[in-house]
């Protein structure tokens, strides 16, 4: 909804100001900046007039949360990988010592080789090969670590679905008033010029 | 089954214990139930009061029409409420802000919370939408 006709200094109201343009609480990490020119972006491009403005600054806090659930989901599937990682580890020391069970031991050098698999490389590769050994490659793992995650990445989905779902119904809510406030002054416009111009001509 | 005696004894023990005394007392117990307070209305937030009130003056122009006074009151409440709502759910962003160090069970904790967040906001999202909906366009 790019606008040719827009200025480019258009500012927000000063008795609104207060309540719309208020950086919200940020997290470690997240700039002031960024989020303002995320602001004068969706200003720029949604033009708001009156109470549009109220929902212009919920439209950029909703972006915000997307892009924040978005982090989310990355930082579920590295922990759900390394999950992922230890099971398979201990799946090749399983086979290799069978009727050990799920000792707890096992389970133990399992975390440490996947600790070791994510800071030492010399020992990475040695693990590789013995992944590799028992069929578990990049795409198995990759898999494996979706399987973990599926339940709390479905959860996040569902905050994401419900993130963009508010902020269609909002666009569409401005699209329609604004239809709407068009199709009634040019209604108006029709009803009263034809009345204006007899009321002149009987003067 | 709890035998008499014992219910007797403890409605004597609970006659004697009247909860907290001293003013300080007083004041932390009264957040002893509170989790994130979405529940209670904003309208009891003396310090959004005002705030509400003045937005509601601008958002109705200075009309003197009742329905979009109130209108315009429903309209600034909802706006407060979702920042509320907000901040909540920046708490619990808060609580994950390192993300390479969470665990799974970190995960779940702060998605439960969000979920709880969820619901207050739907109700917000849909007051304000019905709302704005009596409020006529520009």
């Amino acid at each position: 909804m790019n606008n040719p006709n827009s200025d480019k200094d258009m500012e927000v109201p000063k008795d609104i100001a207060p309540f719309v343009a208020k950086c919200p609480p940020l997290l470690p990490g997240e700039s002031e900046a960024q989020y303002y020119s995320l602001f004068d972006m969706m200003m720029e491009e949604i033009r708001p007039d009156a109470t549009e403005w109220l929902a212009l600054a919920d439209i950029v806090g909703l972006c915000w949360d997307v892009v924040r659930y978005r982090a989310w989901k990355g930082a579920l599937l590295n922990i759900h990988r390394l999950y992922a990682l230890e099971r398979a580890l201990r799946d090749t020391r399983l086979s290799r010592g069978a009727g050990l069970g799920e000792a707890p031991v096992l389970i133990g050098i399992a975390r440490k080789e996947a600790e070791e698999w994510r800071t030492d490389p010399e020992k990475r590769k040695v693990l590789e090969a013995r992944l590799a050994e028992y069929g578990y490659d990049e795409v198995a793992l990759n898999a494996g670590a979706l399987l973990e995650a599926l339940v709390p990445i479905a959860a996040i989905e569902r905050f994401l679905a419900s993130a963009r779902s508010q902020l269609n119904g909002m666009l569409k809510e401005l699209c329609m008033r604004r239809e709407f406030a068009d199709r009634a002054r040019k209604a108006l416009n029709e009803r009263l010029q034809p009345a204006a111009h007899k009321q002149i001509e009987a003067h | 089954m709890t035998s008499t005696r014992k219910l007797e004894s403890n409605k004597r023990d609970a006659s004697r214990s009247t909860g907290p005394r001293t003013p300080g007392g007083k004041l932390r117990s009264r957040n002893n139930a509170r989790r994130h307070g979405l529940a209670t209305s904003i309208e009891n937030d003396s310090e959004a009061a005002a705030s509400i009130e003045l937005l509601a003056a601008i958002l109705s122009e200075g009309a003197d029409d009742f329905g979009r006074i109130e209108q315009s009151r429903i309209v600034a409440e909802c706006h407060f409420d979702l920042r509320r709502i907000r901040t909540a759910r920046h708490d619990v962003f808060l609580t994950m802000q390192d993300l390479e160090n969470v665990s799974g069970n970190d995960f779940d904790n702060a998605l439960c919370a969000m979920e709880r967040i969820s619901r207050y906001e739907r109700r917000a999202w849909s007051k304000r939408k019905q709302a704005l909906r009596q409020l006529p366009s520009e």
